[in-house]
């Protein structure tokens, strides 16, 4: 005769008679020695994992009461009233603003305004023996035209011509003068 | 979770995942003091354990048991890591090698012979399963055909106590009680097999 399988016989054979009585006490007194061999090492687990979790759970809680509000969104009034609420995308819609809505800046900018003098104020200035006045604008002067320059020299050579616009050179020859006028 | 069934030797073994994996597992959870972890690792070994040393002992029961009992003490007190069965079966068969052989020297005082036992013993195989099955096989073919078919129906039909005892025409306490009786001479019979090969 022979089995296909004898190891459940062979394990029934040996597990005949006390040695079920002697492998139970043998696996209370094996268990007992476990648990006195290993406190330190559960110990060192405890000691570890339950700080650790304490600290994890912490973080979780600092994480949670730290967390800012949500900032709720602002409502803002559709633009168009055809859009129906069931819509799930969100549409969008600029409209420019009227000019009562437009937002002027607070007074802090100065705006810097150059004017043009006017032509009276501008002086130029030449190395010649000239005598510049600056007549403010308004006053009359008593001025000469060119027939009265003229007539005030009438036994003396001189001589007129305009040398630019606006710009005319006047030469009295016998004295060697020379000057200008406008 | 933990799947276990009766493997063809009869101990609790896992399925689903490999035998390795668990004992590596099984290792890791022994190393941080898991208890059920060593009840685990007491019901999967230690019938196994005590078969190896009946073989070890040449059929001495006694020193069997004495045997699984230090080396089960020594696994309780602590165990090295293994990523491995065959790992933790060599070193669970070397602790209960070391356990005989230290017994040995003390009950022949260090004569030639139990040094020249220890030396041959250290070179044995981790394997003394095959042993006691070859033991095993030849003790059934000793048997009364009777006993034979009896064996065979419970063990190799693999029917209930109460269909062999219809079968018999007897009940199925009778039959369990007749299994009992086979089983403890099967029992005898292979520890007198081992018994004659022993050298102390």
């Amino acid at each position: 005769m022979r089995f296909s399988k004898p190891g459940k016989l062979l394990n029934d054979v040996f597990r005949e008679g006390d040695y079920q009585k002697f492998r139970e006490d043998l696996a209370a007194s094996a268990l007992a020695e476990f648990r006195q061999a290993h406190p330190k090492q559960r110990q060192q687990f405890a000691k570890w994992f339950l700080p650790l979790a304490a600290m994890v759970v912490f973080a979780l809680f600092l994480k949670w009461s730290l967390k800012p509000d949500p900032q709720p969104l602002a409502q803002t009034e559709p633009f168009s009233p055809a859009l129906p609420k069931e819509d799930k995308v969100a549409m969008v819609q600029t409209a420019p603003l009227r000019v009562e809505q437009w937002v002027q800046p607070a007074g802090t900018v100065s705006e810097v305004v150059t004017k043009p003098l006017p032509d009276g104020l501008v002086v130029e200035s030449f190395s010649k023996n000239l005598v510049i006045v600056s007549t403010p604008p308004g006053l009359r002067v008593p001025s000469l035209n060119d027939s009265e320059l003229l007539a005030m020299f009438p036994s003396q050579p001189i001589f007129l011509a305009e040398v630019a616009p606006g710009r005319k050179v006047f030469w009295l020859l016998e004295q060697s003068r020379e000057g200008d006028s406008q | 979770m933990r799947i276990f069934r009766a493997n063809d030797i009869g101990e609790l073994a896992p399925i689903g995942i490999e035998r390795d994996r668990w004992v590596e597992c099984l290792s890791a959870r022994l190393q941080i003091g898991d208890e059920s972890a060593f009840r685990d690792f007491f019901e999967a070994y230690a019938d196994r354990l005590f078969r190896f040393c009946i073989v070890l002992t040449r059929g001495n029961e006694d020193l069997s048991r004495d045997l699984l009992q230090q080396s089960m003490i020594k696994c309780a007190r602590g165990m090295p890591r293994f990523s491995s069965e065959r790992s933790l079966w060599a070193w669970l068969s070397k602790v209960a090698r070391n356990g005989y052989i230290d017994h040995l020297r003390r009950e022949s005082g260090r004569s030639f012979q139990a040094e020249w036992v220890a030396t041959t013993l250290e070179t044995e195989s981790d394997d003394k399963e095959t042993e006691l099955m070859e033991a095993l096989q030849s003790t059934l073919e000793e048997l009364p055909s009777e006993e034979q078919r009896l064996l065979n129906a419970i063990y190799e039909q693999r029917l209930s106590h109460k269909k062999v005892a219809e079968l018999a025409n007897t009940t199925p306490k009778a039959v369990e009680n007749k299994l009992c009786r086979l089983r403890s001479k099967l029992r005898q019979a292979i520890m007198n097999k081992l018994k004659a090969y022993a050298i102390f």
